[in-house]
């Protein structure tokens, strides 16, 4: 199958997806205003925080309102598009992944596309314009070019969680039901909804480069908010390079995993 | 299995079935609990590693809290140590029980009409998702302490008195019928809407804020904090909290459970109506 | 088109004790699913695949689709090995589990129409041709706008059918495929797969609704304990296991005591001397016509009705058979 084909799935189940809010409106609109009501949330608690610190290890109210509009929009794109990769492991224990390898397409892709909830990435876009309004306000001037490598880290780092999330979930091929392996990967992302610079030692290290939650919303929020000049070019293409690597390696390793589980795939309930 | 271990499973049997509706219905109920209580011996493994997500989640705050207040020493009303053993508490209530799953079986029910079936049985519907909750938070108690005991030392927190922490735990059972009750509501609005995750979002933050499980009311905006103590949400965050540290004496405990009472009472009957509008609306299908 | 021999699966299976034993050291018993089972489908045949539960009908038609990686044996689709090459073979194949859906549930059957439309690559008005198609046998445009978890069961699985079908694929893996359809829909989808098979297609049904077989298939192979153990046309399979074949012969007059001893009599009623009805067995080699001879010398034959052995009686007879042999 060509990238190209690929790319018609994908783009179809997006569509479709989008146009499912449609049929479930009233649902939509309460998702959407969910979104905005944890912006309130989100913002009183921040404030709360800002209040006793006006600035802590780099972070000030403006970047700190840049970073949450970028955690909203990384987490909507990851609702959105891979949050099945942490819960793929209830179709190998159900034995439901045998419908999906009926269908001349890789069943993880089709998994995919059956689950995508683009109103849930509509929803993760208010909140994030009331984010960069309030930081615009607070005098947040991004360039384009510094506005566009924070989304790219944010759609690579989407894309990186969802295989780290995949490759936990495929250890199910082995283990049986690794519910508590989703939740410990789920509480991980805990750390996408704070700056890695608060953390120290060998857990900043272990978290944010090991597993690569310093792309989350860090990364991307340190671009847009200083810029990517300010950053200098050297270290945005060398997180860059490390990103693409973390990909590289999650990806081997959940391919790997993928191709020896499904040789002890049994299938399950006739 | 045994004769015995039949016995242990269905209680009637090799005897009797209780007379009269209402013996029946506890009858059933007691047949949830022990095919729950089943479940969960079954899935025991999985139950405890939930508590997974603990440490992770206080490190997160712990660095962050530490990172705030070491970059403006003293300017907070509650020292680090507080703040610390604030949120390791908050942390360990929150993974309590997801009460988000009473929502989410009963709209799984509603949604995909197999509500029908426990039309026909004789015990209330509200049965099905609180038997499971009952036997997570039997559960949950008995593995909670050492986890909290375990993260007070690894911190090096001073740890709480004990009859503190037996008033905080007494206001956190007494807080379970309400919580349950809301998120019963939640659930039960998948009768008009079919599909609950959005109000459920809505009211999962209004409740970490205004229950003090995010932020303690301490630090809050006063407005938010005045709103927050005339709510009950504080019963089951809060409210424990402050008084397991001893920043709030327990005995306003008791009045608390008393206005926890008076609140259950009010959701109960809301309950009620909500259920009997919503089999109203309830247009089952399936077949 | 399919060959499958010496075809072997086996399961490993947990013995459930307490929790702890079972993460230290995990004790598993094994279950022979599948014991050398060997077949060849060519095109245009309609085959039924039989057995009761647990036989390994399904886990056969998972080895076909590629789904699970067979022990030992070959399995051969389109002359591919379907592990493989999974995707070429898959591309040709249209498959439906009756109890699991190829649908999204958010969804309507419209779009997921769409999305197998891509998966296929298909043009939009080779859909709406087969749309049309389908339509005509199994009643499905009023459905195409709704979403998928708002259609109740029989609904659901004529959207199944249809996404099974929608790339008229060569060869048709049915495992259950009228679960929940009433009698029209059946009927029409059943008329639908004969005209498939009559176009040359290959079906492969495996199925606990003997109606259903009657309907479509000629050929059958009878699965017990992961053994194939008939492989031949469904009418061979009545003849050879010989169920009650029978003819019901009303008439006029009596009919004499001794007639009526000499022959295999299941029922026999006489209300009156005027008439009665008596019910035979027809041996497996006669021909109801020398049975009714017989009574024709003795009364006045009225009416008379021959009922062929139902496909069921026949499979229990043979199941009971080879389980009986299995204990032995």
């Amino acid at each position: 199958m060509t990238w190209r084909e690929v790319l018609g799935i994908v783009g179809k189940g997006l569509w479709a997806s989008l146009k499912a809010g449609a049929y479930f409106r009233v649902s939509f609109i309460l998702k959407v205003l969910s979104g905005l009501v944890r912006a309130a949330t989100v913002l009183v608690f921040w404030r709360a925080v800002l209040q006793q610190a006006p600035s802590f290890v780099g972070w000030d109210e403006t970047s700190i309102l840049v970073f949450l509009g970028c955690s909203e929009l990384f987490f909507g794109l990851q609702l959105a598009l891979v949050s099945i990769a942490g819960r793929f492991w209830v179709y190998i224990r159900t034995g439901y992944l045998d419908v999906y390898l009926t269908r001349p397409v890789d069943a993880r892709l089709l998994v995919a596309v059956a689950n995508f909830d683009v109103p849930l990435a509509v929803r993760s876009v208010p909140p994030s314009l009331v984010y960069f309004g309030l930081a615009a306000a607070n005098g947040w001037q991004p360039g384009a070019g510094d506005l566009l490598v924070a989304l790219a880290f944010i759609v690579a780092g989407a894309l990186l969680l969802g295989l780290i999330q995949l490759c936990f979930s495929l250890t199910s091929f082995w283990l049986g039901p690794t519910e508590p392996l989703d939740e410990f990967v789920n509480s991980l992302y805990e750390f996408g909804h704070y700056p890695v610079d608060t953390l120290s030692g060998w857990v900043r290290v272990l978290v944010a480069w090991c597993l690569g939650l310093g792309y989350v919303a860090t990364v991307p929020a340190r671009c847009a908010a200083r810029g990517v000049a300010a950053l200098g070019l050297d270290t945005v293409c060398a997180l860059a390079v490390g990103l693409a690597g973390l990909v590289m390696v999650w990806g081997g390793l959940s391919q790997l995993l993928w191709v020896r589980g499904r040789e002890r795939y049994e299938g399950f309930g006739g | 299995m045994t004769s015995r271990a039949m016995k242990k499973q269905t209680p009637w049997r090799g005897g009797p079935r209780p007379a009269g509706p209402g013996l029946a219905a506890l009858d059933v109920l007691v047949g949830f609990v022990t095919i729950s209580f089943l479940e969960m011996r079954a899935y025991m493994g999985s139950s405890a590693l939930r508590l997974v997500q603990y440490p992770v989640k206080l490190v997160v705050m712990y660095f962050l809290w530490r990172a705030v207040t070491g970059a403006a020493p003293g300017r907070l009303g509650l020292d680090f140590d507080t703040l610390a053993a604030y949120y390791a508490i908050s942390i360990l209530i929150g993974q309590m029980y997801s009460f988000r799953r009473v929502a989410a079986q009963t709209e799984h029910d509603i949604r995909t009409y197999a509500v029908d079936l426990h039309l026909c049985r004789p015990l209330p519907y509200w049965v099905k998702p609180a038997a499971p909750m009952v036997l997570s938070l039997a559960g949950y108690l008995t593995l909670a302490l050492p986890c909290g005991l375990a993260a007070f030392t690894l911190l090096r927190l001073p740890l709480p008195d004990p009859e503190r922490v037996l008033a905080a735990v007494t206001c956190l059972l007494a807080a379970v019928p309400l919580r349950f009750l809301i998120w019963y509501i939640i659930g039960l609005s998948a009768f008009w809407t079919e599909e609950t995750s959005g109000l459920a979002n809505i009211f999962s933050w209004v409740e970490s804020l205004l229950s003090g499980m995010l932020i303690p009311f301490a630090l809050l905006p006063s407005a938010v904090a005045t709103v927050a103590r005339w709510l009950p949400f504080q019963a089951y965050a809060a409210l424990p909290i402050e008084v397991a540290l001893g920043l709030r004496p327990p005995v306003e405990v008791l009045g608390r459970v008393g206005a926890l009472a008076c609140w259950t009472v009010l959701l109960m009957l809301a309950g009620g109506v909500v259920w009997l509008q919503g089999r109203r609306a309830y247009q089952s299908g399936g077949g | 088109m399919v060959e499958v021999r010496e075809l072997r699966k086996t399961y490993r299976v947990l013995n459930r004790r307490t929790w702890w034993r079972d993460l230290v050291r995990p004790e598993y018993r094994f279950v022979q699913a599948l014991r050398g089972v060997s077949f060849t489908l060519r095109p245009g045949e309609s085959v039924a695949y039989l057995g009761p539960n647990g036989a390994g009908k399904s886990s056969t038609i998972k080895c076909l689709a590629g789904i699970i990686k067979p022990d030992s044996g070959t399995v051969r689709v389109f002359q591919q090995d379907p592990w493989q090459r999974r995707t070429e073979v898959l591309a040709r194949i249209g498959a439906v589990f009756g109890q699991k859906s190829l649908l999204f549930p958010d969804l309507t059957l419209r779009d997921a129409l769409d999305i197998y439309r891509r998966v296929y690559g298909l043009r939009r008005r080779d859909v709406d041709e087969f749309v049309e198609e389908f339509d005509t046998h199994v009643r499905v445009r009023h459905l195409l706008s709704k979403p998928v978890r708002r259609l109740s069961l029989g609904e659901r699985m004529r959207g199944e059918l249809m996404a099974a079908l929608v790339h008229d694929p060569d060869l048709l893996l049915l495992d259950e495929p009228t679960i929940g359809l009433d009698l029209t829909t059946r009927e029409g989808f059943l008329q639908l797969l004969r005209r498939r098979v009559d176009r040359g297609r290959t079906v492969l049904l495996a199925t606990h609704r003997l109606e259903d077989v009657e309907a479509v298939c000629r050929r059958a192979l009878l699965l017990s304990s992961g053994r194939l153990i008939y492989d031949g046309s469904v009418d061979d399979l009545r003849r050879k296991v010989g169920g009650k074949r029978s003819a019901r012969v009303r008439y006029r007059g009596r009919l004499p005591g001794a007639v009526a001893g000499s022959l295999p009599v299941i029922r026999r009623h006489q209300p009156s001397d005027e008439e009665g009805e008596v019910e035979v067995e027809v041996p497996p080699d006669a021909r109801p016509s020398s049975v009714v001879a017989e009574l024709e010398a003795v009364v006045e034959v009225v009416e008379v009705t021959v009922g062929y052995p139902r496909l069921e009686h026949v499979l229990q007879t043979v199941f009971a058979r080879t389980e009986k042999g299995d204990a032995g």
